[in-house]
């Protein structure tokens, strides 16, 4: 067991704060529900489209929540307030042009070749429109993905409330991994959305005390800003873009080139447009008009976010009585970590009862992220590796009970990877550092299979390869030679975020440029093979029979400059 | 397949009646699956009454200290799930 998770099951008093008994019954509350849901819904998951589709019918609303909410994890917003504390608002480009672009283009551009080849995964495309090698690349690379993060996931949940509230990690885990392992079994994908929908609301009932008891505190946003420039003399936390000229001048250590290219178009548009885990649930929307207005109402729920996750963050800068340090420092007594900025600026403002709510918020984020992976887990696993590889024509009961079997074998093997996790200064870094690998290639391989229909079955699968081995090979080469930074990052001075970003560019360099090499250099698929796959030749059903105000073009407009006003706000 | 399709035709049919209220349809195919909605807003009822006594009853005698405890946020969000709750479960109830 690593050093750190030692000490973590050894500090058995220390904890942020005590729970009284109405902050217990609502989290028992909370638990009592979602078993009851899944009991409920297992009656509506008897076919495996049902199990893994949600039987497609989802209206925009729900679809574009849990769309939104199976990103809006616990991990990531305890992460980003972490990294808030530690690069100040810079890290706010990660919900706004690290997001809003690519969701939109998901909306407008790439949906309708998901929603009108009926495909039930984006593995699944991959292998309409390239055929097995790049299928079985992607659907490995993602199942190996889902199930790590889902470990990692758990694992921080456990070690969180052993912090916050002091409970035993074994007991955290099991208690939530087993509830999820019951509810996603019962009901699939309708049991993970219904959950995603509720961990919504109680993520923003939850958590919007925050900044509003918090910008009381300090006077309003001026204040704010003010309070910060003088705890900490000498450091910009509070502007966007205006500090980004140089590497140097920023806490991340970063350049705007970094931003917009690798964090705004690899990371963002590898993760929003390609990874199943999200794009699953706007597929299971009940038509295609349906799926991009969801797309895009979620665009605009991402855009709020950084009011519960980035504004507290700054808060803890601008209120908290002492400052918090790196995990590394977190067994010096007394200590509280960057990961813990969220919990305490929750545990400063809320009474018994809401600071009960922000927890059970918590709870919940924890507990659909996991559901969301183990139900993308189980679609994957049953349609795009054992279904094709391993056995190809059995009855729908068979895939179906294989779906329900696999939710419990995803949910047990990410308590094993639970136990194994645990080795970096901040835990979304590492997630970003596996995801990176797998997902931004993702990104080349479908854009270009979507769009330019002279690519060909070899360049998909060898461009998606490439992508991920130079992704790989560049970590691999700044964790041996330290001063190798200096050329993947371009400055020394890049911090592990944006050493991330960059990596994700030179993996969407080296993605595409094999993509088209290899394209030039190989037989394509005969075009009748790629109707309904490619631009040019799919029929885009037109939406201007529709009223304007219920176009989803009309939407994503107003999406898109409410963005591009908030840069500017805050630059 | 041909089951499937005359069975979503049929509940097309039966959700025309409402089409005007998209998101209390949410599960058209089986017309007796209860809103996702309703759940949320018993659960914020519920939630919303127990954080509004908790907060009358707590005025100034909690243990731990509580930064701008004079705002009485607590009373106002025990209030706020309340009537968001109580609206959720009116307007989204199981009709017969």
């Amino acid at each position: 067991m690593p050093p750190t998770a030692l000490a973590c099951l050894l500090a058995v008093n220390t904890r942020l704060m005590a729970l009284s008994r109405t902050d217990l019954l609502i989290i028992l509350l909370y638990f009592v529900l979602v078993l009851g849901l899944g009991v409920y819904l297992r009656r509506f998951a008897t076919t495996s489209d049902e199990f893994f589709m949600a039987g497609r019918e989802m209206t925009a609303w729900i679809a574009g929540l849990s769309f939104i909410s199976a990103n809006l994890g616990s991990l990531e917003m305890m992460g980003y307030a972490a990294a808030t504390y530690q690069y100040g608002i810079l890290v706010c480009h990660a919900y706004w042009i690290a997001a809003i672009p690519a969701i939109l283009f998901l909306a407008l551009v790439m949906l309708p070749f998901y929603y009108i080849c009926k495909t039930h995964s984006v593995p699944g495309y991959l292998q309409l429109r390239y055929g097995k090698g790049a299928r079985s690349l992607s659907a490995i690379s993602f199942a190996v993905m889902t199930i790590l993060m889902s470990g990692i996931n758990m694992y921080s949940m456990a070690v969180i409330m052993k912090v916050i509230l002091g409970w035993n990690i074994h007991f955290s885990i099991w208690v939530s991994s087993l509830t999820v392992a019951i509810y996603v079994m019962a009901g699939g994908l309708l049991s993970a959305i219904f959950n995603e929908v509720l961990q919504f609301m109680l993520i923003w009932l939850g958590c919007l005390v925050i900044p509003i008891v918090g910008l009381a505190e300090t006077g309003g946003w001026t204040g704010l800003v003010h309070r910060i420039a003088e705890r900490f003399p000498g450091q910009d936390f509070t502007h966007m873009w205006s500090t980004t000229g140089s590497f140097a001048s920023n806490p991340m250590g970063i350049h705007w080139t970094g931003i917009v290219f690798g964090w705004g178009l690899a990371i963002s548009f590898g993760y929003w447009t390609t990874d199943f885990l999200v794009v699953q649930r706007v597929m299971a929307a009940k038509d295609l008009r349906s799926a991009q207005t969801g797309t895009i109402i979620g665009a605009f729920f991402k855009m709020l976010v950084p009011l519960i996750v980035i504004l507290p963050g700054l808060l803890a800068l601008a209120v908290l009585p002492y400052k918090l340090v790196p995990e590394t420092m977190a067994n010096i007594p007394g200590a509280h970590t960057y990961n813990e900025a969220l919990p305490l600026m929750l545990a400063r403002y809320c009474g018994p009862g809401l600071l009960g709510l922000g927890v059970t918020a918590l709870i919940a984020g924890f507990m659909s992220g996991m559901a969301g992976n183990v139900s993308a887990f189980a679609t994957v696993w049953t349609y795009d590796i054992y279904k094709p590889l391993l056995r190809k024509n059995a009855k729908d009961a068979h895939y179906l009970s294989m779906g329900r079997w696999c939710s419990l074998l995803g949910v047990i093997v990410s308590i094993g990877t639970a136990y194994l996790v645990m080795n970096f200064s901040s835990i979304i870094v590492y997630a970003q550092v596996i995801f990176v690998f797998f997902i931004v290639p993702m990104f080349g391989t479908v854009l270009l299979g979507m769009l330019w229909k002279r690519t060909t079955p070899a360049a998909g699968f060898w461009g998606l390869l490439a992508g991920i081995l130079v992704s790989g090979g560049l970590w691999l080469w700044v964790k041996l030679v330290p001063s190798a930074l200096h050329y993947v990052a371009f400055s020394a001075n890049a911090k592990d975020m944006a050493e991330n970003i960059y990596r994700a560019m030179w993996s969407l360099i080296a993605n595409v440029l094999v993509t088209v090499i290899v394209s030039l250099f190989t037989k394509p698929k005969p075009e009748a093979e790629l109707k309904g796959l490619v631009y040019g030749l799919t029929e885009l059903p037109s939406q201007n029979a529709f009223p304007i105000f219920k176009r989803p073009v009309t939407w994503a407009i107003a999406v898109g400059i409410a963005f591009i006003a908030l840069n500017i706000i805050f630059w | 397949m041909t089951a499937e399709n005359t069975k979503s035709v049929t509940t097309n049919l039966d959700k025309s009646t409402n089409a005007d209220q998209p998101d209390q349809q949410a599960q058209p195919r089986h017309g007796k699956m209860i809103s996702i909605w309703f759940f949320v807003g018993c659960l914020l009822t519920v939630y919303g009454a127990l954080i509004l006594i908790a907060g009358l009853s707590d005025r100034g005698s909690s243990g731990r200290e509580i930064a701008m405890a004079n705002m009485h946020v607590q009373i106002w969000w025990g209030i706020g799930l309340l009537l968001i709750g109580l609206g959720y479960v009116a307007r989204f109830r199981p009709r017969a």
